[in-house]
């Protein structure tokens, strides 16, 4: 189902009844990659609310790059939209949990309770390896800015980002410019002005936000608890549905 | 001559082997193909260049034979060139033009020293052996002979008579000497029944490998122009495949009566298989369709019910053979008529397939006009909603090309309501024959026969019946 | 001679990419196989931007990215109307639009193609515009003592400027569960099923970001969906009924009837709209003969020729066959439905410029010019 929101067609889905939850997907996913979690909530009597971010999915690229607050912002207009009148819980995965830092600790959506799974916003720290590549990156920009080096310059491109396992980069499309603006926002500094009770749910071996994220950000909050789970990745609440569920279960009680 | 360039480009020399390994080695087709090649580009169509250890040691043979002509222009060009005797130069241009004949024809030497100091050799042990195992072996032995029908004839022996007996059969078409001795050694000693396939090209090959064989019983399949180009004549070519009778039995040598030239040649034997039955047993409920054959054999008060796979109502002959020849042998009622209800097409043989509702019957490896009118018929009396016939004609008609194909263009006329030509030098007289009859339905001339396969499906519609007879491969384009 | 066909595709719709497989697999490759024409392309980029050339006759052009490329470096096609239609120097004989959507199937370019005077497969101008646009099809309908079910429209402006009291209209005139679609867009692109209020409020607006007509129809209960290809001009055939099979949504949605159902199957041979239906629809033989009948009538009622395929919604309870909507040039002209009824791909396109040739014949005889003293007086 589409709705309008602020001018931004959004495709959302709506599912169950009882006390409304949001969930917010991560980069380069849809409100579908929540598909297991969303019918678990359903079963457990919530009314699941989960829609797919300007420029993922069936909702259209924003008309320019956007940065986290925009899209805090939309997801604000959303919950307004759709009047929710009270959000029990809402969830985030990745990119999905740096809205949601964003969003309350400036307190424009205020949710009974968050849960952030392997959500990102720590900026990690630039590693000598780090600094070598985007010097590469730089000189290689450099190199091939003669005309006719076109070709040449995508293929090295792809070739170095690949290596550095930027793969999110280059697949970003028309959306490269708003990947770059979200990543190099740093949000621990947003964290304690979070007052509301967070669930953290981390994999042990995510390779894409580490446990150390997890760790700092379970120190930096006012009011939370860090669960991790043995033999998960990344995508947490697959790879181990039934501890992401029972530990949400608990929290959520 | 204005595409004499593609003689030097990089697939020169696969298509010289390609074309080698399609004509299995027969020197006379090679070569008449190779002169009648205009534009070396399109050469490996059909197929492409099985890389076999005899194909590798070629190229090192040809890629030796390029080097010996490099150097050799090369020196030449170069003692022209120091010693200013401009007029040696001819040479390596010379050479360089006529580098894609000394290729072409060069490659018979090392074949042919291949073949006399090693594969001669080996062989005649191989056949040597083969007489020492076929002679003590106790199986009983079952000859297929003729122009056409033999692999048919042979599966359906396989079929029924491995119900009743260990059976082992001559495999896909090692029908020559060499084929057959080696097939011999690697026989047990257990079987019971051995099916052998000779093959005919000209005069002697029959009488030779029956003596290798020592056929107990035997099956003429029939006989038409296939190979007429060796045999010289359709006399020759009967007289070949009759050279079987001097092995076998008048009472055991089956014969195709809806061979004309089978039934008019004059031997001892008068065992006739055909539609209506063959030796004591009569056929009745006859009934084909894309399901398979079926029918009846009564003799006396015996009564053998067959089912085949096989379509079409000139298949009735030689399985009521197979069956009275396995009632012969002892095999039980029971057994002969599971066996048959295992037989299905062989591939390109009347070998139908679905295709979004349509029916596919792909008959692309016959080659001879009594396969034309068998399949014409079939198609004609099948019922379907519209029926498609799909044609390049027939190759190796010789003299009698025009007579043959207007001959098929009349009976297409009366049996398909559309009709696609590969066109190529007989169509025309296809086209002709179905003038001549008066043909009312639509016709299609398709230029680019593989074109048309890939796009099949736009073609068809449910309850169409689509046969394909007689593809031309490579070599006949 | 070799007729020459110019085949139109592309456009700036939705619905471009459909259009380059329509074109490709069940027009062109099959006029190809007749071998009784030419086929002159004519693509027309997202941007409206019009190239030819016989590069355009391979999908992977396209599948590939390449197609930008191509147009890049393509010149502007020189086209010239001189007393019927040259492109790029090859007089075209016969037009054959193979574009769905706005701005091609929507009678834009049968007014063209009228203009230049040559005979083009499909319906003519006037039939296209009353099928492309569902309120028009609809009154057409109800017009025609058509059974359709009962609706509403309204425009972008009413919807901007007052969305509550378009919406009160709307539940008061109608009953839920409805049906809130952009009024010109084909392949359920901006279409809301809607229960309550707040619903429809959203749903407006978000059809009104896709289209300045919206229609608001009432959703049939106990709903069988089937769809009936036809043919002809004068003398009216159907194909089968086919049901297309719903899936956990309770209809079509993009989703559902391009992406899961087709994608790549045999490098782009089939469409999508085939890859899950019932051919034929396993439906009662009193409602199958309603369904033709009904489908004849709104052929014969808008005008259509050459080919066009009717939705209808069926109610399993009371029996009642509605009108849905028509589609004048069906996704892959709905070749596997014709396939299944006897018909082959290539006896479709060929009837098709058939029909086309004749209603050209008939206009012809249609005397429009006339001498006349009107000018002497200036």
């Amino acid at each position: 189902m589409k709705v309008l929101v602020d001018g931004q067609l959004i495709e959302y889905k709506k599912d169950g009844a009882g006390r409304a939850v949001l969930l917010l997907h991560g980069w380069g996913a849809s409100l579908g990659t929540f598909d297991q979690l969303a019918a678990h909530l359903v079963k457990t009597g919530h009314l699941v609310y989960r829609f797919d971010f300007p420029g993922f999915g069936a909702s259209p690229v924003p008309p320019r790059a956007w940065s986290v607050g925009d899209y805090a912002i939309l997801t604000a207009a959303f919950i307004k939209k759709l009047k929710i009148k009270k959000l029990s819980a809402i969830f985030g995965h990745s990119f999905g949990g740096r809205v949601i830092i964003k969003a309350t600790a400036t307190s424009i959506i205020e949710p009974e309770k968050i849960v952030l799974m392997g959500a990102a916003g720590i900026k990690p720290p630039t590693t000598l390896k780090k600094h070598a590549y985007i010097a590469i990156a730089k000189v290689g920009k450099a190199a091939t800015a003669l005309p006719g080096m076109g070709r040449v310059r995508e293929s090295l491109r792809g070739a170095l980002y690949k290596s550095a396992g930027s793969t999110d980069y280059l697949l970003a499309g028309a959306m490269k410019e708003t990947f770059v603006k979200t990543i190099n926002e740093d949000l621990a500094g947003y964290l304690p002005h979070i007052n509301t009770p967070t669930l953290l749910v981390w994999g042990e071996h995510d390779t894409e936000t580490p446990l150390a994220d997890g760790k700092r950000m379970q120190k930096e909050l006012k009011k939370a608890e860090l669960v991790v789970l043995p033999g998960a990745g990344h995508f947490v609440y697959s790879d181990d549905a039934a501890g992401t569920f029972s530990a949400i279960d608990r929290f959520l009680k | 001559m204005k595409y004499y360039w593609t003689r030097y480009s990089r697939t020169y020399v696969a298509s010289l082997l390609y074309m080698l390994q399609d004509t299995e080695y027969r020197l006379s087709r090679y070569f008449r193909w190779f002169h009648r090649v205009d534009d070396f580009r399109h050469v490996m169509k059909r197929r492409t260049l099985d890389r076999t250890a005899k194909i590798k040691l070629l190229e090192v043979a040809m890629g030796a034979m390029g080097i010996v002509i490099i150097t050799l222009a090369a020196s030449l060009a170069a003692i022209g060139i120091i010693f200013e005797e401009y007029l040696l130069l001819a040479g390596p241009l010379a050479l360089f033009i006529a580098m894609p004949f000394i290729l072409a024809y060069g490659i018979t030497l090392p074949l042919f020293f291949g073949w006399v100091l090693v594969q001669k050799p080996q062989e005649r042990r191989i056949i040597k052996r083969a007489y020492r195992i076929l002679a003590n072996h106790p199986g009983r032995r079952i000859a297929v002979v003729g122009s056409f029908g033999k692999t048919t004839a042979k599966e359906l022996l396989r079929q029924v008579l491995g119900e009743g007996f260990e059976t082992a059969a001559t495999p896909g078409n090692m029908n020559t000497d060499i084929g057959i001795s080696r097939f011999a050694a690697k026989l047990t000693g257990n079987e019971e029944v051995l099916i052998f396939e000779l093959g005919e090209e000209k005069p002697g090959d029959v009488q030779r490998l029956a003596r290798l064989v020592r056929p107990e019983y035997a099956l003429v399949t029939g006989i038409n122009e296939a190979h007429l180009q060796s045999f010289g004549s359709l006399e020759k070519t009967a007289q070949t495949i009759f050279e079987i009778e001097d092995f076998v039995a008048k009472e055991k040598l089956y014969k195709n009566a809806e061979s004309p030239l089978v039934k008019s040649y004059k031997n001892k034997s008068k065992l006739f298989f055909s539609r209506d039955g063959v030796g004591g047993w009569k056929v009745s409920h006859r009934s084909t369709s894309i399901e398979g054959t079926s029918f009846r054999l009564t003799k006396g008060k015996e009564t053998l019910e067959i089912q085949t796979g096989l379509i079409g109502e000139h298949t009735i002959g030689v399985t009521s053979a197979v069956a009275a020849l396995a009632h012969d042998l002892g095999v039980t009622k029971a057994q002969i008529e599971a066996g048959m209800h295992r037989v299905l097409p062989f591939e390109h043989r009347m070998d139908p397939r679905p295709l979004h509702g349509a029916w596919i019957i792909d008959d692309t490896y016959n080659g001879n006009s009594l396969g034309v009118a068998a399949g014409l018929a079939f198609l004609k009396s099948s019922g379907a909603k519209r029926r498609v016939y799909v044609t390049p004609g027939l190759v190796e008609t010789g003299s009698a090309a025009q007579s043959v194909h207007e001959e098929i263009g009349k009976q297409i006329a009366v049996s398909a309501d559309v009709v696609v030509l590969m066109k190529n030098s007989v169509t025309e007289f296809i086209k002709t024959g179905l003038t001549k009859k008066k043909f009312a339905g639509s016709l299609i001339e398709v230029d680019d026969p593989l074109e048309f396969y890939t796009n099949l499906e736009h073609f068809v519609a449910m309850g169409d019946i689509v046969l394909m007879q007689n593809d031309w491969t490579d070599n006949y384009q | 001679m070799k007729k020459t066909v110019a085949v139109f595709f592309g456009g700036r719709s939705t619905e471009h990419d459909i259009s380059i497989i329509t074109a490709i697999s069940s027009v062109m490759k099959p006029l190809a196989m007749a071998n009784l024409y030419n086929v002159v392309p004519v693509y027309i980029t997202k941007e409206g931007r019009w190239v030819s050339g016989n590069e355009l006759k391979d999908v992977r052009l396209f599948s590939s990215g390449n197609i930008d490329a191509f147009v890049k470096k393509s010149k502007p096609l020189q086209v010239s109307f001189d007393g019927g239609l040259t492109i790029n120097k090859q007089r075209i004989d016969v037009a054959f639009p193979a574009m769905h959507g706005s701005y091609g199937e929507d009678g834009s370019l049968m007014g063209l193609l009228r203009m230049a005077g040559i005979p083009f497969v499909g319906a003519d101008m006037d039939a296209s515009v009353i099928a492309m646009d569902k309120v028009l099809a609809k009154q057409v309908a109800q017009a025609s003592a058509i059974p359709t079910s009962k609706f509403l429209f309204t425009s972008r402006d009413a919807v901007t400027d007052s969305l509550k009291a378009e919406t009160k209209r709307m539940g008061v005139g109608l009953k839920f569960p409805l049906f809130v679609k952009p009024a010109h867009l084909g392949s359920s692109i901006g279409i809301t099923r809607v229960i309550d209020a707040d619903e429809l409020a959203s749903a407006l607006e978000v059809a009104a970001h896709y289209d300045t007509k919206i229609i608001v129809e009432e959703a049939v209960n106990n709903l069988i969906e089937v769809t009936v290809p036809m043919m002809g001009n004068k003398i009216i055939q159907p194909a089968l009924v086919e049901r297309p099979l719903a899936t956990a949504d309770d209809f079509f949605d993009f989703e559902n009837k391009y992406i899961r159902g087709g994608g790549k199957k045999t490098g782009g041979k089939h469409t999508g709209s085939q890859g899950y239906s019932e051919l034929p629809a396993k439906i009662p033989a009193a409602l199958e003969t309603a369904s033709l009948k009904v489908a004849a009538d709104i052929y014969k009622a808008f005008g259509l020729q050459g080919t066009a395929r009717v939705d209808l919604l069926i109610d399993s309870k009371t029996k009642k066959v509605y009108f849905n909507e028509v589609n004048p040039l069906p996704g892959s002209l709905y070749a596997h439905n014709w396939r299944a009824a006897g018909i082959s791909t290539v006896t479709l396109v060929n009837d098709l410029i058939q029909l086309a040739e004749q209603r050209h014949a008939e206009q012809k005889a249609l005397a429009t010019s006339f001498s006349s003293s009107f000018l002497r007086q200036f």
